[in-house]
């Protein structure tokens, strides 16, 4: 392969090739900090098409240069010249449009999922356009640059009357012919077959020894594979690894409650305020409440749970109660356990948000169910805790 | 020696061509729409067209793409290739128009059927029992005029790519025939003869070599073909061919548990596939190598000739794809890719890059060569080259993107040890990444378009070669081997021997993984507890199935902790032995449901998320499902569903059949008058939303009664 060959096909890998390391880089950024919100991938996106833009520019400047080199040879230079300027035009407004498109985005967010789903669409389309703008010019080069060698090897060959090979070969192309055993092309007649299908030859040359050698290691790597789980039983199978996975995580859990005596339960919670309130009420919001409860907490005629923000209760209206709700749900009515999903002080919060919301009469509530629950008795009443705790009328 | 003359017929070649692109552009439009579903849910179009729901469109998305784009494909080169590699015409025109039109036929039924809902609900083998029967009948036609045409051949030895077909449809036919079992319980409805963990290994072993013998081997006999004749070079080695052909034949069979890792299946046999997948990789990369080692001294030629630039993606895509599959066999890695985008990126880089590229590069050397032409543009097919490439990129970097992130946002904890995000957080990180999939897909598609347009143009500025003349002489009778011939051709110059060899090749893995896993009683312990379903159940199941939402939903909770704290307790091979079909899923789209019963026991809940996801799960991509609400349960073939499972052994009592649609009635009425006081709502007993409702609170249930 002769070095101008080299060269124009590195670089038009290189251009086409330039938007997958950048994508596997965001990638990588991507593992490494898993970002919550659905808006970073704008950001990221954004940064995408920002720095595609420079493999964009350089192919459109490499196109632009060999038309141009193309053109002075030529007669019909003003047609590929304007086709040129066209195409340099196209390029400028998209930069345009992508800057407005990023300003756009990098500016004051509205942080309304709409406009942010419009955005990612924008940036996709955007992408993809530059991508293939990419792709375009890269291809138009490539073209401009073979015809150009076509007409350089022909008159080389008018001139030599032999086709000029470099004997010059790299360390890794020896290295590449030591490791696959390759004969030269022109032993090929030697280890012919003999066989002919359709004209279609087969040749006999030896598996490559990097491939035995690497069958071979599969071979072993599967018997030590098997031997280990399965004989010398040297490693956990999926349910022990599993015990052990749980076993280390109830020690966490027990390290953590010492730290942090996160240990509020239906005995002990109390009414909170303030900051926490809000925080119940985030929490309320994250995890869905609403889809039966109403995102007032009013819940909705016809709705699926009852209206927590009136006097009434069907569990039980005391801060205990309401949290023992949550903690352990009511199933058999679809009240979900939250105990798994949610930490005792997350439910402590959300207990004292949904109490905070008696009074508040929201618009279009659902009609109470249940007991009329009064506060001061609740009080009165120490053994609200047994299951089956209700109400004083 | 006198030579005889004889044509070789270019029609069937011609028609499956045209068959293969022209349901290589429907499956691939399918596909598209599919992935835009994904992100937008509206486009399920739900309320107009429950038919088009994603849950029924992506089985024919896939179905098309396998059996219709890449079967087709398949028989356009086996058509062209076979008589030409053994000088001889096809054995006969009748059998080869048979296989053609019933083909077609099979991939109407197919596509119509499964839009009307009947399907098995195994994936990949989705068609019910009477095309089952068609594609056996079908496969055997093929195969015997493929065998009839190499007996009668004038070529004392069968070519590398001929081994690969025969090779192919013996075990395809075993794989079909064996994963069919099933009983039938009305014309179009089946249930599978296997239940719960033996079903899922059948069906793995079986959707496993599918890709294996449908989609991997016969292209590589094609591009044992059309390789080195595109390139007009030898075949690099003889020897690897011999090698790799065994091997991977052999090894391929073992790799189907790799896909049920960490699930219920026995430990043994998930060890078994990981270690095989393994083995497969220098097996597989033998058919990588032998046709880029072709290439030597030709790569000049790859630089200008766009057959060859496709052919070389082709089976680098290939390679790329044979040594990631063993990867995701690896089992930590698998805890990852399971489940996730990431398969769908895998099988993408297979089917768009390997059988998509493949075929296009096929096409353009073909087509030009049946119409006696050059092709109409160069220039076209290099823009088709680079187009469908970026295509594949914008298509498989956003899968493996999302699916990294979803993973580590599902296993994600709070300091508190709570699971940080819920799944509908996830699902809509991950929903941008499918729009940009969606759009990969679209790029590929057009440059499918593009690829029609310079087709169809070459073939008007061309005129088609009917039949072609070819002469050469008969076989002799007597045969003597050449000086330098090795062991290997005596099992070439046999073909019967052949088969009977690759059958017992493949035989041996399917063999030694599926009977114990029936006959051995430890495989699956039972649990007392675990009882059939109720007939209400069991119809809300056949809804379920029908309405195929295990393509977004499993029914199999690993043993992780971030999974049994976000689904319930692991799932157990004994809580699935009534289960016929298994519907343990392959992507969670959606949530896993194996223990729904126990997650959200309340109708309510499940009456209006089934009406309108939205409203009890915001930002869900859901399709909804207004149908269930108008439809009556199909009381009539209670009768024979009961039936059907009492004859598989479902210990449902004597005579049980008579008494099934009461308990299914007062059942019904139960759920119903729930609704009706708890909602306020008009609901009749009947309709199947109630049968839906019963199977989902059903889910998972039973293993909490043995602990009470």
């Amino acid at each position: 392969m002769t070095k101008n060959n080299f060269k124009k096909i590195a670089s038009s890998i290189l251009a086409i090739a330039s938007p997958c390391f950048l994508f596997g880089a965001d990638a990588a950024a991507a593992v490494v900090a898993p970002a919550k919100s659905s808006l970073d991938i704008n950001v990221l996106l954004t940064i995408v098409a920002i720095i595609l833009l420079l493999p964009l520019y350089i192919s459109s400047k490499t196109f632009l240069l060999v038309a141009k080199d193309f053109a002075n040879k030529r007669k019909n230079a003003s047609e590929l010249m304007s086709k040129a300027a066209t195409l340099a035009m196209f390029l400028f407004f998209t930069q345009g449009a992508f800057a407005q498109t990023a300003e756009a985005v990098t500016g004051p967010r509205s942080g309304d999922l709409f406009s942010s789903a419009t955005t990612t669409w924008i940036l996709v389309v955007g992408i993809a356009v530059i991508a293939m703008l990419i792709v375009y010019f890269s291809f138009l080069t490539n073209s401009f640059i073979n015809q150009k060698t076509a007409e350089t090897n022909a008159t080389i060959a008018k001139a030599n009357n032999t086709v000029v090979e470099s004997n010059e070969e790299s360390w890794w192309k020896t290295l590449w012919n030591k490791m696959n055993s390759f004969k030269p092309l022109t032993e090929e007649a030697n280890i012919d077959t003999g066989h002919s299908y359709d004209g279609i030859r087969e040749l006999d040359n030896i598996t490559p020894p990097w491939f035995i050698a690497g069958f071979i290691g599969s071979i072993i790597f599967a018997a030590i594979y098997l031997f280990n789980y399965h004989v010398s039983k040297s490693s956990p199978l999926q349910i022990e690894e599993y015990n052990i996975e749980m076993a280390e995580a109830a020690k966490e859990d027990i390290a953590r409650l010492a730290i942090q005596g996160n240990k509020v339960d239906e005995n002990s919670v109390t009414m909170l305020s303030g900051n926490d309130i809000e925080l119940g009420k985030k929490v309320f919001a994250a995890k869905n409440c609403a889809s039966c409860h109403g995102a007032t907490g009013g819940s909705m005629p016809g709705g699926v749970g009852p209206n927590l923000a009136d006097d009434y209760w069907i569990h039980g209206g005391s801060i205990k109660d309401v949290f023992k709700s949550l903690k352990y749900g009511w199933p058999e009515k679809g009240m979900i356990s939250w105990k798994d999903q949610l930490s005792a002080k997350e439910m402590a919060q959300v207990s004292s948000y949904i109490l905070s919301l008696k009074g508040s009469n929201p618009v279009g509530a659902k009609e109470p169910q249940g007991d009329l629950y009064k506060e001061e008795a609740a009080e009165n009443a120490t053994d609200s805790l047994t299951k089956d705790s209700t109400i004083t009328k | 020696m006198s030579l005889d003359k004889f044509y070789y017929d270019n029609k069937l070649p011609k028609f499956f061509a045209i068959a293969c692109i022209f349901w290589g552009a429907v499956g691939m439009l399918l596909g598209v729409i599919a992935a835009f579903q994904l992100a937008f849910p509206v486009l399920n179009f739900s309320e107009y067209f429950p038919h088009l729901a994603f849950g029924r469109l992506r089985p024919v998305h896939t179905n098309a793409v396998i059996f219709a784009f890449v079967g087709n494909g398949i028989f356009t080169g086996v058509y062209y290739a076979i008589p030409r590699l053994l000088k001889t015409p096809m054995w006969s025109k009748k059998l080869g128009n048979i296989h053609f039109w019933g083909w077609q036929f099979i991939i109407v039924c197919a596509a119509v059927s499964l839009l009307m809902g009947f399907t098995t609900g195994k994936e990949y083998a989705e068609l019910e029992w009477p095309i089952d029967i068609l594609i056996t009948l079908i496969w055997v036609v093929f195969g015997i005029n493929m065998f009839a045409t190499i007996i009668t051949r004038r070529e004392r030895h069968l070519y590398v790519a001929i081994w690969f077909f025969i090779a192919s449809w013996v075990t395809v036919a075993m794989l079909h025939i064996v994963n069919s079992f099933e009983i039938p319980v009305s014309f179009m409805k089946s249930y599978s003869w296997y239940a719960g963990v033996q079903d899922a290994l059948v069906q793995w072993w079986y959707g496993h070599n599918a890709v294996a013998f449908f989609l991997t081997t016969p292209y590589l006999g094609l591009m044992y073909y059309f390789l080195p004749k595109a390139a007009n070079r030898p075949v690099y080695s003889y020897r690897l061919s011999i090698v790799h052909f065994w091997s991977l034949i052999f090894l391929y069979i073992w790799a189907g548990p790799h896909h049920l890792l960490y699930t219920a299946l026995p430990d043994w046999a998930q060890s078994l596939g990981t270690a095989f997948s393994i083995m497969l990789i220098l097996p597989s990369w033998g058919g990588m190598l032998n046709g880029l080692f072709t290439l030597r001294g030709a790569w000049d030629k790859v630089r200008e000739d766009p057959v060859l630039k496709f052919f070389v993606v082709a089976v680098t895509c290939y390679g790329m794809s044979t040594f990631e599959g063993p990867m995701l066999s690896l089992k930590n890695v698998n805890a990852i890719s399971h489940y996730s985008d990431w398969t769908v990126a895998h099988v993408h880089i297979g089917a768009l890059g390997w059988n998509g590229f493949l075929t296009f590069g096929m096409m353009y050397w073909l087509i030009p060569k049946l119409f006696k032409t050059k092709l109409y543009s160069v220039k076209l097919a290099a823009t088709h080259f680079w187009i469908g490439t970026l295509g594949i990129l914008l298509y498989a970097i956003p899968m493996y993107w999302s699916a990294f992130r979803s993973y580590f946002m599902m296993k994600a904890f709070t300091p508190e040890g709570q699971l940080q995000y819920t799944f509908i957080d996830i699902v809509q990180t991950v929903t941008p990444f499918y729009i940009i999939r969606a759009v990969g897909g679209t790029i590929f598609l057009i440059g499918v378009f593009i690829m029609i347009y310079n087709l169809i143009k070459t073939a008007k500025q061309g005129s088609f070669l009917a039949t072609e003349e070819a002469e050469a002489p008969a076989l002799e009778k007597e045969y003597r081997a050449p000086s330098n011939s090795i062991w290997h051709s005596f099992i070439e110059r046999k073909p019967i021997l052949l088969l009977v060899l690759s059958l017992v090749v493949v035989g041996i893995g399917g063999v030694i993984e599926l009977v114990p896993t029936f006959l051995v009683k430890e495989n699956i312990p039972t649990i007392a507890s675990v009882k059939p379903y109720t007939p209400l159940e069991l119809q809300g199941r056949d809804i379920y199935i029908r309405e195929g939402c295990y393509n977004c939903h499993s029914q199999m909770i690993r043993p992780f902790r971030y999974e049994v704290k976000r689904y319930g307790e692991y799932s157990k091979a004994g809580e699935f032995v009534y289960d016929h079909p298994f519907q343990w899923g392959s992507k969670r789209t959606g949530p896993d449901l194996a223990r729904e019963g126990i997650n959200q026991p309340s109708v309510a809940w499940h009456f209006d998320h089934m009406m309108e996801p939205t409203l009890t799960s915001p930002g869900s991509v859901m399709p909804s499902y207004p149908s269930l609400y108008e439809n009556d349960i199909d009381v009539a073939s209670t009768n024979s569903k009961i039936h059907a499972m009492r004859k598989m052994g479902v210990p449902y009592p004597d005579g049980y059949e008579a008494e099934a649609n009461n308990d299914l009635m007062k059942q019904a009425e139960t759920i119903a008058n729930e609704l009706r006081t708890g909602k306020k709502v008009k609901i009749a007993s009947n309709k199947e939303i109630i049968a839906m409702i019963a199977y989902l609170k059903r889910l998972g249930t039973d293993i909490n009664l043995e602990k009470k």
